[in-house]
C-alpha cells in the first residue's frame, strides 16, 4: 500500500509544483504593478472592459481603504442577487425537475457560503435547480476565489513598495486571465473523460430489478473544474466527489487533485517574482510542502492501518482516498470523495490540523495570506528574542500593524472555539450530533472549523439542515473570511506608507533555511497552542477510547 | 416575513464589517499615521 501511495504521491507533488511554477510566474507578470507592466493584445480588451464599467486601472490606484470597500461592495452586490434568485428558484426558468424555493436560512447560508468561496451545503445538490447551479453557484465559483486572490495580490504589491493596485482591474484580470482559460481546458478534458455536461434534465430509467430510478445530470463539468481550480468545493451533487457523475475514474480524481493545489501552489512564486526575490518565494513554498507532506503522510499512516477502509472510496482504494482527503483540507477546497466522519479519527486530527493551520498552501489568496500573516509573527518574535525592531522586507513591524496581527491572528480561533462551545451547549446544537462522546465534538468542531478557514467539506453526521446552524455558521463563514482579508490589507497600506529601512549585515535576513525553520516553528506551535486543548477532547480522545 | 431575518443578518455582517474600515481608518488617522 506504501510503494503505491508513494508513487501517486510523488507523481501527482512533481507535476503539480511544476505546473504552480510556471503559474507562479505567470501570475507575477501578469500581476505586476501597471506602470511597469506590459500591454499585450489582451490587456487592451481589458481595458476596453474596464472603461466602460467606469474603470481607469492606470489613474486610479487605490488606498487599503477603497480596496477594501469595493471588494465588499462586489460582494454585497453579488450576495443580494444570489440570495433572491435561490429564494424563488421555484418559480424562475431552467428548473426541468421542479426544484422548490430555498428557505430563508438555507438561502442566506448557501449564498454566504459560497461567496466566500466556502461552499459548505446544508442542502441536497440535487435541490437546486439548472439556474441556480450555473448562474448563482457557478457564477460565485469564479467570483469567491477572485476576492481573496485580489487581497493577496495587494497586500504583496504594498509589501513591495509599490502602489496597491485597483480592485476592479485585479477582479476581472484574474477572471480573464487565470480562471476562464485553465477552466476552459480542463472543461474540455473533464467532459472527454466521461463527465457529464448537459441541460437536459432527469433521466428515469428502469433498473435490473425492474423499479423504477431517477437520475439527476446537468452541467456537471463545467461546474466540476472551476469548483476544483478556485479551491470552491461545492458539489452539483450531495455526495460531491464520491458521486460518478463529478468524479467518474482515477483520471478525473487525479486531474481533480492537481487543480485543487494549482493555484495555491502557484502564489509563492507569484510572490518571489512581484516583490523581487524569488528565493523567499521558494522557501515559502519549500515549507508548506514540508508541512503538506507530514499532513498527507501521517494521515496515510492512519488510514492504512486502518484494517476496515470504513468511510472509504472503494472506487479509488485507500490511496485515492487519503491523497484527495488530505489535499481537500489542505488547499481549502472541501470537495470529498470519502466519508470524512468515517474514517480514522486521527485522519480526522488531520484534516481539523490543515483547516486549523490554513497556510498548508491553504485556498486560493487566503492561504498565502496566511503564510505573510505567520511570516510577520515570526520576524516579530524573532525581533523580540534579538532584541531589534522586526523588519520584513526592509519595513518595520511596529505597535499598529503587531495589533492588527494578533487580531487577525485571534479571529479564526475566536469564530471556531466559541461557535463549538456554544453549539455543545444549546439543544439545537447537541440535538444535531448524530454520534455522543468524543466523536460527537469532532463533529461539531469539524463544522465550525470548516466554515471559519472557508474549506466547506464536512464531517457529516452532524443534523445541520436547520435554522440554527444555517445561521451560526453563516458567523463563521461572513467574519472568517472578511475580517482577515480587511485587516490584512490594512497591514498592507499601513506598510507600503513607511520607508523603507536599509538592509544591512546585521538585518534578520527572511530568506534563508534559518528564517524557514523559525516560520515553520511559529505555524506549528500558534497552531498547537490554539488548537490542542480541543483537539484532546475531541480526535485524540476519541482515538485512545477506540 | 422571514426573510427580514436575512435583511437584518445581511446589514449586520456587511455594516459590521464597512464600520470596521472606518475605525481602522480613523485609528490610523489619529494616529497620524498615513492611509
Amino acid at each position: 500500500m506504501w510503494t503505491q501511495f508513494l508513487i501517486q504521491f510523488w507523481i501527482l507533488l512533481i507535476i503539480t509544483l511544476g505546473a504552480a511554477v510556471l503559474l507562479g510566474r505567470y501570475i507575477g507578470t501578469v500581476f505586476a504593478p501597471v506602470a511597469i507592466r506590459k500591454n499585450d493584445w489582451i490587456g487592451k480588451v481589458e481595458r476596453r472592459l474596464l472603461l466602460l464599467l467606469g474603470v481607469d486601472e492606470r489613474k486610479q490606484d487605490q488606498s487599503w481603504v477603497g480596496y477594501a470597500k469595493s471588494l465588499l461592495l462586489v460582494n454585497l452586490l453579488f450576495f443580494v442577487g444570489g440570495h433572491v434568485l435561490l429564494r424563488f428558484q421555484g418559480i424562475l426558468p431552467l428548473n426541468p425537475n421542479g426544484a422548490d424555493n430555498l428557505d430563508w436560512s438555507t438561502a442566506l447560508h448557501t449564498t454566504i457560503s459560497f461567496m466566500t468561496n466556502t461552499d459548505q451545503q446544508h442542502y441536497s445538490g440535487e435541490a437546486l435547480s439548472y439556474l441556480s447551479q450555473t448562474f448563482v453557484l457557478g457564477t460565485m465559483l469564479f467570483v469567491a476565489p477572485t476576492m481573496a486572490f485580489t487581497v493577496c495580490i495587494a497586500v504583496i504589491r504594498g509589501l513591495a513598495n509599490q502602489p496597491l493596485g485597483n480592485f476592479y482591474a485585479d477582479f476581472v484580470r484574474f477572471i480573464i486571465r487565470v480562471l476562464l482559460p485553465v477552466s476552459f481546458v480542463f472543461g474540455v478534458l473533464l467532459i472527454l473523460l466521461g463527465v457529464p455536461q448537459t441541460f437536459g434534465g432527469a433521466v428515469t430509467v428502469t433498473t435490473l430489478e425492474g423499479a423504477k430510478q431517477l437520475i439527476y445530470r446537468g452541467p456537471v463539468a463545467a461546474f466540476e473544474v472551476i469548483k476544483q481550480l478556485g479551491n470552491n468545493g461545492g458539489g452539483f451533487f450531495g455526495a460531491n466527489g464520491a458521486h460518478p457523475f463529478e468524479n467518474p475514474n482515477q483520471y478525473v480524481n487525479f486531474i481533480q487533485m492537481f487543480l485543487m493545489l494549482l493555484i495555491p501552489m502557484s502564489l509563492p512564486i507569484a510572490y518571489g517574482k512581484l516583490i523581487g526575490s524569488a528565493k523567499q518565494g521558494r522557501l515559502f513554498l519549500g515549507v508548506m510542502t514540508i508541512l503538506f507532506m507530514l499532513m498527507t503522510f501521517g494521515m496515510a499512516g492512519s488510514l492504512f492501518a486502518n484494517p476496515t477502509a470504513h468511510g472509504q472510496e472503494l472506487r479509488f482504494g485507500q490511496v485515492g482516498t487519503v491523497l484527495y482527503s488530505s489535499i481537500t483540507t489542505a488547499a481549502e477546497t472541501g470537495a470529498v470523495n470519502a466519508m470524512h466522519d468515517s474514517l480514522h479519527p486521527l485522519a480526522g486530527l488531520i484534516q481539523l490540523g490543515n483547516m486549523m493551520l490554513n497556510v498548508v498552501y491553504g485556498g486560493t489568496g487566503a492561504g498565502f495570506l496566511n503564510v505573510l500573516l505567520y511570516a510577520f509573527v515570526a520576524v516579530f518574535l524573532t525581533g523580540l528574542l534579538i532584541g531589534r525592531t522586526p523588519t520584513f522586507l526592509g519595513k518595520k513591524l511596529e505597535t499598529f500593524e503587531v495589533k492588527l496581527m494578533a487580531i487577525t491572528l485571534l479571529v479564526p480561533p475566536f469564530l471556531i472555539l466559541v461557535g463549538t462551545a456554544i453549539s455543545m451547549y444549546v439543544a439545537p446544537g447537541v440535538g444535531a450530533i448524530s454520534n455522543p462522546g468524543y466523536h460527537g465534538l469532532s463533529q461539531v468542531l469539524y463544522e465550525f472549523t470548516s466554515a471559519t478557514a472557508n474549506n466547506g467539506s464536512g464531517f457529516e453526521g452532524l443534523g445541520d439542515a436547520n435554522v440554527y446552524w444555517n445561521v451560526s455558521t453563516s458567523f463563521a463563514l461572513f467574519f472568517g473570511r472578511y475580517i482577515p482579508l480587511i485587516l490584512m490589507l490594512a497591514i498592507a497600506g499601513s506598510l507600503k506608507a513607511k520607508p523603507a529601512v536599509p538592509q544591512d549585515e546585521f538585518s534578520f535576513k527572511t530568506d534563508t533555511p534559518l528564517f524557514g525553520t523559525v516560520f515553520l516553528g511559529t505555524v506549528v506551535l500558534v497552531g498547537a497552542l490554539t488548537f490542542l486543548p480541543v483537539l484532546v477532547l475531541g480526535p485524540i480522545a476519541d482515538w485512545l477510547t477506540m | 416575513m422571514e426573510d427580514l431575518w436575512s435583511v437584518l443578518l445581511l446589514a449586520l455582517f456587511f455594516g459590521s464589517s464597512f464600520l470596521m474600515i472606518g475605525l481602522i481608518e480613523r485609528i490610523q488617522w489619529r494616529a497620524g499615521d498615513r492611509k
